[in-house]
Parts: structure tokens; sequence; C-alpha cells
């Protein structure tokens, strides 16, 4: 009896220890590089760092809400970056996921060239968006001005140059989202489909009332991710311009990796700002997408199509 | 009956040919592109521009040594000899990175980190949810619900932080640095092993137990063989992606290129204005250069790489 509660508890005991020394360095990872991480946003938020003349280094000094004040003007200047986001995030919810929704419903149904399509769908998230955005500035900038006769590329086209940008993202946004809603609608049971056909149901009505609402979940998680995603998206500009795109076309994710890959503590040019600016940036920017995308996700839970 | 069934045909026939033109429209826009940027690669500056063979295949006369001896190609490789540098603060002090980069450096730097990078980022998950799941003590609930929570809150401007963070206790641009960074179990992975996980009945690890098996021999010999498969696929889904990715390595790595970062750092963008290699198909080169083995790959790989994802989980 004794041996056996000695076992017990030696057994406890070794199931604790183990477990604490595995979660130790994860946790500690976790402490530093995210809580720590976003804590330090805040500090770096609310100071400013002066570089000491004539002597190495920089004093921190609290900056009170100057670095806020900053962020709302820069918002306030670049409300064409909000807009171009947000046109892109419908531009890609609406026209994007329809299609993929259509393409994805094709190759589940297994029709001609169905396995052929999917490897081309997914091919734009294996290949490197460097390639994919060489080539497309090549066609659209040289191959297509050439044989069309054009004065200039579409990207040097003031009035193309945006849609350009829309289609280069829809183009190589296919893949995951095909995968996802393919694999979400193989889970449709075969008897639902068949009875369906059996009262007349045609194909159309087959995607809309059967195989929609079986995907909805997944619709649900893309639109909730692009809408979180809206002041981080890029819009591939990075890959297509380099630090060079201009005002025009810019989005707030990608004016903050250009300002992040060549800033610091200490703004070293007047072309980019602080890091402290930056946070402050990050953090109102954090709280005007926050309530946005909690509420569309509990909306879109309440609303949206059901399977049963 | 026969007049309703006629009409659900042609619907059906219209609905089906409407989205298969739209693929075929699709599928051509890709292998096209493809395919011009394979023969543009294998052309001379001079059949290029100056005899405006723009679409064509390469004319034998004028691109023998491109086409045949994949001159363009060889010129990439050789002109991948650069020097980068980076300046930071780091804890006060300005510090400066210097590093020499030719094409072997690229390469080791990839398999560092697109191969470290996909191993941590992909056990390090199996292994938190693994003791989640199979050891309910209450700090296993807090890591589950905070790991719900970071999903749900949509951080911007983050890597500002992380960055300064990194800096000032001098892990930035390192490798140490960046498998500390990839030792992180948060993220959708974590959740598609706590559901696996949930499957594996206790009588497993319980059975081992009773053989005297130690905590660690359980985990390694018990649990690890029956996640092989979806950590081969995670494995891999990670790799494709660390592989083509410059952006984090341009960011968190400046002095530790990687091919992509190579490659993007050499055509300068899509734009003609930064990169060392002025001619098209010597860049066009450049990234098939990319592009090749990760092509070459996916055909044998296809079918891992796209079959075994749903999301939520991993179809087996």
């Amino acid at each position: 009896m004794k041996t056996q509660a000695k076992r017990i508890n030696y057994r406890k005991r070794s199931r604790l220890i183990f477990y604490t020394l595995g979660m130790l360095l994860p946790l500690l990872q976790f402490c530093v590089f995210y809580i720590y991480t976003n804590l330090n946003s805040f500090i770096l938020a609310f100071s400013s760092y002066e570089a000491r003349i004539g002597a190495i280094g920089y004093d921190v000094k609290f900056a009170g809400f100057s670095n806020f004040l900053a962020a709302f003007k820069t918002i306030g200047n670049n409300m064409q970056m909000i807009e171009n986001s947000l046109i892109l995030f419908v531009f890609s919810t609406l026209l994007g996921l329809t299609l993929a929704s259509f393409f994805s419903f094709y190759i589940y149904k297994k029709y001609a060239g169905s396995g052929f399509f999917r490897v081309i769908l997914f091919l734009p998230q294996i290949v490197s968006q460097v390639v994919f955005a060489l080539l497309f500035y090549q066609l659209v900038q040289d191959l297509i001005p050439y044989y069309l006769d054009l004065d200039s590329g579409l990207l040097s086209n003031g009035e193309t140059l945006f849609p350009t940008v829309l289609f280069f993202n829809l183009w190589i946004s296919f893949g995951v989202n095909v995968v996802l809603f393919t694999g979400a609608m193989s889970g449709i049971n075969p008897a639902v489909v068949e009875s369906a056909q059996i009262d007349g149901v045609n194909l159309l009505q087959e995607f809309w009332f059967i195989s929609i609402p079986m995907i909805f979940p997944t619709i649900i998680t893309f639109i909730v991710t692009g809408l979180a995603g809206i002041f981080t998206n890029q819009m591939h500009l990075y890959s297509l311009f380099g630090d060079n795109a201009g005002e025009g076309v810019s989005s707030f994710g990608y004016f903050l990796y250009v300002q992040t890959s060549h800033s610091d503590v200490i703004s070293p040019s007047r072309s980019y700002i602080s890091y402290s600016e930056i946070s402050a940036l990050g953090l109102v920017l954090t709280l005007i997408v926050f309530p946005i995308t909690f509420g569309t996700r509990k909306l879109l839970e309440k609303f949206g199509p059901r399977t049963e | 009956m026969e007049k309703t069934k006629k009409k659900k045909n042609i619907a059906n026939i219209i609905f089906i040919t409407l989205i298969c033109t739209l693929l075929v429209a699709y599928a051509m826009t890709i292998v096209f592109t493809l395919g011009w940027g394979l023969l543009t690669s294998l052309k001379s500056r001079n059949d290029y521009m100056l005899l405006n063979n723009r679409l064509g295949f390469p004319s034998f006369k004028y691109s023998e040594k491109e086409f045949f001896h994949l001159i363009n190609y060889q010129l990439v490789i050789d002109s991948f000899e650069f020097e980068k540098t980076a300046r930071f603060y780091s804890g006060g002090v300005l510090v400066k990175h210097e590093a020499q980069i030719n094409i072997w450096v690229l390469i080791l730097n990839t398999v560092v980190y697109a191969g470290a990078g996909c191993f941590l980022h992909a056990i390090v998950p199996c292994f938190v949810a693994y003791l989640c799941v199979k050891y309910p003590f209450k700090l296993s609930g807090v890591v589950y619900s905070g790991c719900l929570i970071i999903m749900m809150i949509p951080i911007v401007g983050g890597s500002t932080s992380e960055i300064a963070v990194l800096r000032s206790i001098g892990l930035y641009d390192t490798w140490f640095g960046y498998f500390i960074q990839k030792f992180n179990f948060t993220g959708m992975y974590f959740f598609v092993f706590y559901a696996f996980f949930q499957g594996v009945p206790n009588s497993y690890t319980e059975a081992a137990e009773v053989d005297g098996a130690s905590q660690g021999m359980i985990f390694l010999r018990v649990i690890l063989p029956l996640t092989v498969k979806m950590l081969g696929t995670i494995m891999l889904l990670n790799f494709v992606q660390l592989w083509n990715d410059y952006q984090v390595p341009l960011l968190y790595l400046p002095t530790h290129p990687t091919l992509a970062y190579g490659v993007y750092y050499m055509v300068g963008g899509a734009t003609s204005g930064g990169g060392t290699l002025s001619e098209l198909p010597i860049r066009v080169a450049g990234c098939m250069l990319l592009a090749l083995p990760i092509l070459v790959a996916f055909i044998f790989l296809k079918n891992k790489l796209m079959g075994n994802v749903s999301l939520g989980g991993l179809k087996e």
C-alpha cells in the first residue's frame, strides 16, 4: 500500500518537474517577446530619445502625449493610405473571396482539369513574391505598353497605377483560400447534395444554399483577418516599388514597414519618423482596428448563413 | 418535367462554363508569366532589347551563350558579392554590423533561416500544446486562453518595439536572436496541435508510464512518432514560406541575407532603380534562380503542401 502511494507520488512529482521544465523556456520567450515587447510599445510611445551632443549615446525623456499628437497628424496627413487599404479590403473581400469560392466549388466538384487548376492557383504561394512582382512589373511596364503602343507603363500612369496594384494583389491572392474552401466543401455530406439534386436543385443553387453556408466560417475568418490586418497589409508595394511607392498608392502597412526598416529610436533623417512615433502610431491604429474587427466578427457570426 | 430538367441542365452548363473560362484565363496568365520569365532569362540583352524579341523564343544566333551555357544565371551567381552594413543603437551605443556576402553565404543563411525556423516554429507549438492537453494543471488553461486572446488582438506596429528590445539586449541581427524569436508557441499551429492531442487517448502515455518510461521518453518515443506526419506538413509549409521571405530578414537580420533577400537586393525591388543588375534578362534569371528549386520541390511535394491543410486542423 505504502509502495503504491510512493509510486503515485513519484509519478506526480516527475510529471510536475517535466511540465515545469518544458514550459519554462517557451513561457520565458513569451514573457519577453510578447508581454514585454508590447509593454515596451507603450514605453516607447511615451518616450523621446535625444542624441548627446559631443558624447556617446542618447538621453531618454518622458514625452507626454507628443508622440500621439504626431501620430494623429500622420494619420490626418495620410488619409489616402487609409482609403487605399479600405479599397483593397473591400475589393479583395468582394471579388477575391467570391472568385475563390467559385473556383473552389469547381475543384470540389472535380470538373475537368480541377487538379491542374488547383496547382496553378496555389503557385503564387509557392513562388516568392519577389519573382512574381518583378515579372508582373516588367509585363505591365514594358511588354503591355510595347505591344499596345502606350505612352507609359501601367504603373507609371496615375490613372492606371492603383487599379494595376489592386489587380496584382488579387492575382496572387488565390491559393490558401481555395485550399481551405475546398477542404471545407469536401466536408459536405454527399447525401445532402444527392437529396437536393433529386429535388431539382441546379449547380448555382447548390453552390449558394449548400456550399456557401458550409464555408461561411472560413469566409468569416478571412474577412476578420483581412480587417485585423487592414493597417498592416503592405499591398505587396515593397516587392513592386521598394522604398519608392508613391503616396497615392501607399498603405499604412507599407508606410510602417518602410519607416521601421530605416529608422531607429533616434530618426536617422527627416524622411523617417522615430521608433517612438511609430509605436504611438501603431497603438492608435490598434485602438481603431480592434473594436471594428471584434464587432464585425460578432455581427457576421450572428447574421451570417448557417449550415442547418 | 422534361422541360424543367432541360432548363436545369442548361443553367448548370452555363454556370460551370463560366467558372471554367475564368479558371482557364487565370491559369493562362500564370503559365504565361512564368514561361515568359523563363524564356527571357535565356535571352541576351541584344536579343531582348535591340531586336525587340520580347515575346518569342530565344534566338540561337544572338542568345547562344545565354541559352546553351546559361550565361545569365552564371552572371547572377557571380554578382552575388556585395557588402551589407547595418548601423543601430544598442543600449545607447551606436553599433555597426558588416558582412561580406557571396552566393555560398546566401545559401548557408537560407538553410539556417528556413531550416531552423521551420523546425522551431513547428516543434515548439507541438510540445507546448502536448503539455497543455496531457498535463491538465491550471497553467495549461491559462496558456490556452492566452493563445486565444492573442489571436484576437490585432497589434499594429509591434515590430518596432520588438526590434528595440532585441537591440537593447544585443540580440538584433544575430542568429541566436532569430532562434529565440522563433522559439514561439503562439499562433495557428498551437491550436492545430492542441486539437490533435485532444484526440490522442491517455492510455498510450499511461501504458508507457506503467512500463517505467520517463516523461521525456514518453514524448520522444510515444507522442512524437504519432505527430510525425502533421509535424512534417507544418515544417514543409513553414519552409516554403521562410524560403520565399525577404522582408523579415531585411528587418531583423540585415547583415544575414537569405537567397530571397539577396535576389530582392540584387534586382532592387521590381523597380529598376536600386538594383545592381541592370539588364532585364539577367534580373529575371536572378528571380528564376530563386523560384526554380522551390518549384521543383513543389512538383514532388504538392500533395503534402496542398492536401493536408484545413482551417483549425490538418486532415490526415
